[in-house]
């Protein structure tokens, strides 16, 4: 099965992952919003979704990561960019991969930071289009312009919440 | 970097005290996990954050017994992280002495 789904926030991404697992759903592959999935048993797997370290879209030391997930026990399903999807077998337990306050703190940071980039750089990449906006005004240029308004709604509102999340993680130190 | 005084994450601490002898990332896990009744539970991330910061610190070093091979990393404890770890052994010591005064005051 293939689904299409546009998220920039991973934990819904997260939680709607776990939840067609337990449909009987196992995801298998992502790439530019194009999910796989394979057939598994209801709930078989725990999945988890984060951010490498590393700057822009480049992430620093993508291997030597995976390879301490394998040794972990952890199975790295697929990495995009700098978006890594992990899961394990429910049967071994409780899975999650930050567990205290620093570390979740310091994931939602790297989100914060990564997607702020995202947006400098989309802001950039729209220019010509707000320009084209008001010389032709066409249907094709109104629709892109639109597409990039979602685009940069998107990307401020999940800045917004990971500001949130570091802020209520911080209240509970 | 880090302030001599700061108290060590349950995870830091954790993880120097399993590296007191060559240990690999799941083994931290497990030891952090049996030695709290299973109250400490160490996120693959969590580790992985934190073992990083520590070879950056120089308090662990990788120990490779044999490089190359397709073994699993290991990591030891080295003198500046004994040392880490015994100040705030001292540190915690005090507070539970201290802690101790809270029963005297209510004879």
């Amino acid at each position: 099965m293939i689904r299409f789904k546009l998220t920039f926030d991973k934990d819904l991404e997260q939680d709607w992952l776990n939840n067609l697992c337990r449909q009987g759903w196992a995801m298998t592959g992502f790439a530019a919003g194009f999910y796989t999935f394979t057939p598994c048993t209801p709930g078989e797997y725990i999945y988890q979704v984060d951010l490498l370290p590393g700057d822009g879209l480049r992430c620093k030391d993508p291997s030597g990561y995976a390879e301490f997930m394998e040794e972990t026990g952890v199975e790295v399903v697929q990495r995009w960019f700098r978006w890594i999807f992990l899961r394990k077998r429910a049967e071994d337990g409780p899975f999650q991969i930050y567990t205290d306050l620093d570390s979740q703190i310091d994931m939602y940071r790297r989100i914060r930071q990564m997607f702020f980039w995202v947006l400098i750089v989309e802001c950039l990449c729209s220019a010509g289009i707000w320009f084209n906006l008001f010389v032709y005004n066409s249907l094709l240029i109104r629709c892109t312009a639109a597409l990039f308004v979602m685009l940069i709604i998107g990307i401020v509102r999940v800045i917004i919440r990971s500001s949130r999340m570091i802020r209520e993680l911080e209240r509970k130190k | 970097m880090e302030n001599k005084s700061q108290p060590l994450t349950e995870a830091i601490f954790y993880i120097l005290l399993a590296a007191r002898k060559p240990v690999h990332g799941y083994g931290i896990i497990q030891e952090a996990g049996e030695m709290t009744g299973g109250r400490v539970r160490l996120g693959p991330g969590t580790l992985y954050g934190a073992i990083n910061s520590l070879l950056e610190k120089g308090w662990i070093i990788l120990y490779s017994a044999e490089s190359g091979s397709r073994k699993k990393k290991e990591y030891v404890i080295t003198p500046a992280g004994r040392a880490a770890f015994n100040a705030e052994m001292e540190r915690l010591r005090e507070l539970v002495l201290n802690g101790e005064k809270m029963e005297e005051q209510i004879l």
